[in-house]
């Protein structure tokens, strides 16, 4: 079985259905095909998702100015950048000299700065500088750390690499610089792969709070370098997001041997699961108190939205280590997931949604635009979920659309969980889809006729045995369906013409604006009116009696 | 009185990005273009995202997605393989090829690279290189900002397109430069009624500012035609909307087949709206309506019932040259003291302009040409202003000097709708004294 999707031929591995037998899930980490409009950023981009965050310590981007003033911005947030902001010259001569006084001036603008982190870019990636030599440099002349990030935005095929060479540099030069010797403190974690979009953080800081557990260092959603430098005293690493943590958790555990469990604190069972985790691993036995009580206040809270998003499909494109917990969020919020997919998935990522969404679900890989706008028109989904530069697109086909990670309110723990539902429904209930709908719905027309040998109007209402189903425009009538109330057997304690009759046929026609019929009786064409059917007494030809139809409604 | 940017080496916080997003920017008022950047991904994702936040509104731009090897070794192969699967992913029209600063380092020679193509083309795909045009425009980065990267575009794109007839079309040609849809539209109007027939040069008006239609529609289908921009050889003259951003492409146009060229000032304000109608009047021949006149003095009339709250007030502004010289003089119109005025693009030319209009209004600005947020602020501290007019990147600052800030230029992220508003015309300047006196009235 395949994707009812047009596919360039390269692409086709990178989209299948999901079947259980974990087997066939989509090739991914491969390069981006050149001339698509993919979604993906560069590794540059990847390490500023992981670094940018970090308070007090000079970010120095070495490379043109370009790629400063688009790094500047993380997550919607701006940071304080600075450039080396390299001219023609530099790149022709030479720009050593330049990147050291750069960071000299830099490190005296800002003062109380820790350390400087230098982002290598394309053209520096290139012209084979060698910039450890002169971090080194400069790292002793100013006596505090000169930390190079080699992330050129051609490394690896997409943000992901920069996410991988990020976490190096955390390890190597940033995570347990504290004193060696202080032991663990009772009750603390790290968090890894969390970066405070809107509040999450404080969501998992309360919950974890109420199991007595403080939170020593965020990687790097809340990462000082005195956080940093202390984050190997913790007794738990947790593992928020796979992409960005994990490797980070496994090298902390090799090097000072904290054990670490992979969570999600997205939805109500994820929620759950992770506290049980956490609470089991410190001996807590407040968890399951926290648990029940937190979980009814959120049912009761997610209760109104429910009706609205009951079995309402959707898409999901974001961060790989996300799409999984997601829709499992989803499909507790009572939605059908259709697709799952991610800019930069690994195997594990795609394995991990695939066990989590039914077979059948699309799993695609670094879907690109046009992929993605022939998703929404082919299986127009009731909702998509991904980054800014999917949103206005969606909107143009009037998919409604919500952005991850989000942009309104925290997702994360009990009370994300609440928002998400409101979120969603709010979005989804926008009167502006329906209203774009009707312009077009509104110059067509369906009309039933009650009509048995389809030429004249012949049929009573009531007693009708099939209706025709016409769709009219200023300019064409076009038989949609012929539609037959269910036979006298089905309905067989009562005459057809009875008043279950009526309201049979009344709800057969639930979709038509008006039905022509020979007669209809009294009570029929009340019940009719309320439901905003109009009944018209005609006899005559079809044809007819449709033109005069189009003419007075 | 000009400041420079000083001894500083280093540059914190910049506000003026690069070339490819100018480039895009003007690609994307082509009918049925794709600007396909030549480079790694990151450069082209950060184009979209940024015009994605500007407009929101789709914004499709390809790249060729350099990976280590194509760094290595040259990108020849990504973008020959980058053009055939944009080909037949949309169908463009029009795939403006806009190179990187990696490009452009590895020395990849896309004008032959692309006349290969080209070549190739002609028997394979279905697609004759008389379909689609594919044009090179060297957008290197290190060399200048998003500004210029637009006026190379607007000259490599008429270079390339050019048809010179026999007869003039009797046009005008208005290259509009970076400004929004919504003042487009307002030059159109001031066009409209003065009864002259004009071609908008990459039109951005109807291609970045959409409906929502709910039609699978790939590409939009407005914008300015290749056939028009072919013509624009053969129109009466040509106004650069903005000297910095365009310019070239008018220059061009003199230079090549003696078409007069006006470059700019920016009409925000009276006088540079008058001096905008006269040299449409000049070059076409048209009188100015009264319907315009009448625009012109409810403006005058809005100035006069608005001075008491604008008089003496200090404004910082900073943003692309054109816009903010432009303004500059609307600010003095309207009896408020320059305090700051920075283009994040370095310019000669804005310099003299700022304070040719500061003499004239007996003001002593600080002039910063090519500055970054970080000389804003200092400058801003030490001459301290009422209000702020900028693009979203201002708003920090001037949350952190407590003055109210009036969105202005490019990129208005934080806000809604400001790609819809005009601030050129008398209409466009009107819409703009009533943001700046409301704010100042509502921080009061
Ligand atoms: S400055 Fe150069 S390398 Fe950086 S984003 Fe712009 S084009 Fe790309
Ligand atoms: S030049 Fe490289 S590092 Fe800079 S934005 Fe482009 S891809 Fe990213």
């Amino acid at each position: 079985m395949s994707a009812s999707l047009e596919l360039l031929p390269n692409r086709r591995g990178h989209v299948v259905l999901n079947k259980k037998d974990a087997a066939e899930k989509p090739e991914c980490g491969r390069s981006t095909l050149p001339g698509v409009i993919s979604q993906r950023a560069c590794a540059f981009y990847g390490a500023r998702w992981m670094l940018a965050a970090i308070p007090d310590v000079v970010h120095l981007v070495h490379g043109p100015v370009g790629c400063a003033y688009y790094g500047r911005t993380v997550r919607r947030t701006n940071y304080r950048i600075f450039s080396s902001n390299l001219a023609e010259r530099d790149i022709v001569f030479g720009a050593g000299d330049k990147l050291y006084n750069s960071i000299r001036e830099a490190v005296r603008q800002f003062s109380g700065t820790r350390a400087v982190i230098v982002y290598a870019t394309c053209v520096v990636g290139i012209t084979g500088e060698d910039l450890s030599a002169i971090c080194n440099r400069a790292s002793t002349d100013l006596g505090l750390p000169v930390v190079p990030v080699n992330c050129p935005g051609f490394c690896g095929t997409s943000q992901a690499a920069g996410h991988d060479i990020a976490v190096n540099v955390l390890l190597e030069h940033f995570i347990g610089k504290g004193d060696k010797k202080e032991p663990p403190l009772d009750n603390t974690v790290n968090i890894l792969g969390e970066f405070d979009v809107q509040g999450d953080l404080g969501e998992i800081e309360a919950l974890l709070g109420q199991l007595g557990i403080n939170i020593i260092c965020t990687f790097s959603g809340r990462a000082s370098t005195t956080a940093m430098a202390n984050s190997h005293r913790a007794k738990l690493n947790i593992v928020h997001c796979r992409r960005t943590g994990q490797a980070l958790a496994e090298a902390m555990h090799d090097r000072f041997h904290i054990p670490f469990l992979k969570v999600s604190f997205f939805g109500l069972e994820e929620t759950t699961a992770a506290l049980r985790a956490v609470g089991e691993f410190f001996g807590s036995d407040k968890t399951e108190k926290v648990i029940a009580q937190d979980v009814k206040k959120a049912r009761r809270e997610i209760e109104p939205f429910l009706p609205g998003l009951a079995g309402r499909r959707v898409a999901l494109f974001f961060g790989a280590s996300r799409m999984g917990s997601m829709a499992k969020a989803f499909q507790e919020l009572g939605m059908e997931v259709i697709m799952a997919g991610s800019q930069f998935g690994c195997r594990q990522d795609y394995r991990e949604a695939g066990d989590k969404v039914k077979e059948g679900v699309l799993l695609m890989d670094d879907a690109h635009d046009r992929e993605l706008e022939e998703l929404l028109t082919k299986y127009r989904p009731d909702l998509l979920v991904g980054g800014t530069k999917e949103k206005y697109m969606a909107h143009k086909l009037g998919v409604p659309f919500l952005v991850f990670p989000q942009e309104m309110s925290p997702f994360a723990g009990f009370n994300g969980f609440v928002n998400l539902a409101r979120e969603v429904s709010g979005i989804m209930g926008a009167p502006v889809w329906r209203l774009a709908q009707s312009r077009r719905e509104v110059s067509k027309l369906k009309v039933a006729v009650a009509s048995g040998n389809g030429l004249t109007i012949d049929q009573h209402f009531g007693r009708a045995e099939q209706f025709m189903i016409f769709e009219l425009t200023p300019n064409s009538v076009s038989l949609l369906e012929i539609r037959r109330p269910a036979g006298k057997e089905s309905v067989s304690y009562q005459d057809s013409g009875g008043r279950d009759g009526v309201r049979q046929r009344i709800d057969l026609l639930a979709d038509c604006r008006a039905v022509l019929c020979t007669r209809a009786g009294e009570c029929a064409r009340k019940q009719a009116g309320n439901t905003g059917l109009t009944v018209l007494e005609k006899e005559g030809p079809l044809s007819e009696a449709l033109k005069w139809c189009s003419s007075v409604l | 009185m000009a400041a420079a940017t000083g001894a500083r080496v280093v540059t914190i916080d910049p506000c003026h990005t690069c070339q490819p997003l100018g480039a895009a920017y003007l690609l994307l008022g082509i009918r049925g273009a794709v600007p396909l950047v030549h480079g790694s991904q990151g450069c082209c994702s950060y184009v979209r995202y940024l015009l994605n936040r500007h407009f929101r509104e789709p914004v499709k731009v390809a790249a060729t997605s350099f990976h280590e090897d194509a760094a290595v070794f040259g990108g020849r192969r990504n973008l020959v393989e980058g053009i055939k699967n944009l080909l037949l992913c949309y169908s463009p029209r029009f795939i403006g090829v806009v190179s990187t600063c990696l490009s452009e380092t590895i020395g990849d020679n896309i004008d032959s690279i692309i006349r290969e193509v080209q070549k190739e083309l002609n028997g394979k795909i279905n697609v004759s290189s008389k379909q689609v045009k594919i044009v090179p425009i060297h957008t290197p980065s290190y060399a200048g900002s998003h500004i210029k990267g637009y006026d190379n575009a607007s000259r490599a794109v008429l270079e390339y397109l050019v048809q010179p007839g026999k007869d003039s079309n009797g046009k005008l040609n208005v290259i509009p430069g970076i400004i929004n849809p919504g003042d487009i539209e307002e030059i159109k109007h001031i066009l409209v009624e003065m009864d002259v027939p004009f071609l908008v040069l990459y039109d951005i008006s109807r291609t970045l500012d959409t409906p929502l239609e709910i039609s699978m529609s790939r590409l939009p289908k407005e914008g300015t035609s290749v056939k028009e921009l072919a013509d624009a050889a053969n129109s009466l003259g040509t106004i650069a909307l903005c000297r910095h951003a365009g310019g070239a492409g008018a220059r061009y146009l003199q230079k090549k087949f003696n078409i007069p060229a006006l470059l700019g000032p920016l009409p925000v304000g009276i006088a540079n709206t008058d001096r905008f109608l006269d040299s449409v009047k000049k070059l076409i021949g048209k009188e100015i309506p009264s319907s315009l006149e009448w625009e012109r003095g409810i403006l005058l009339d809005a100035m006069a019932d608005s001075c008491q709250y604008t008089m003496m007030k200090r404004a910082a502004l900073v943003g692309d040259p054109d816009i903010v010289a432009g303004t500059t003089r609307f600010i003095c119109e309207l009896g408020m003291e320059p305090a700051v005025v920075m283009s994040s693009t370095a310019s000669d030319e804005f310099v003299r302009e700022v304070e040719v209009i500061a003499r004239e209004y007996d003001y002593n600005p600080v002039v910063i040409s090519g500055g970054d947020l970080y000389d804003f602020e200092s400058a801003l501290k030490e001459r301290r202003a009422d209000i702020i007019l900028s693009p979203s990147h201002g708003v920090e600052i001037a949350r952190k000097v407590k003055v109210p800030v009036v969105r202005l230029g490019f990129p208005v992220y934080d806000r809604v709708g400001y790609h819809r508003r005009a601030i050129v015309g008398y209409r466009g300047s009107l819409s703009l004294l009533d943001l700046i006196v409301n704010s100042l009235l509502e921080f009061s």
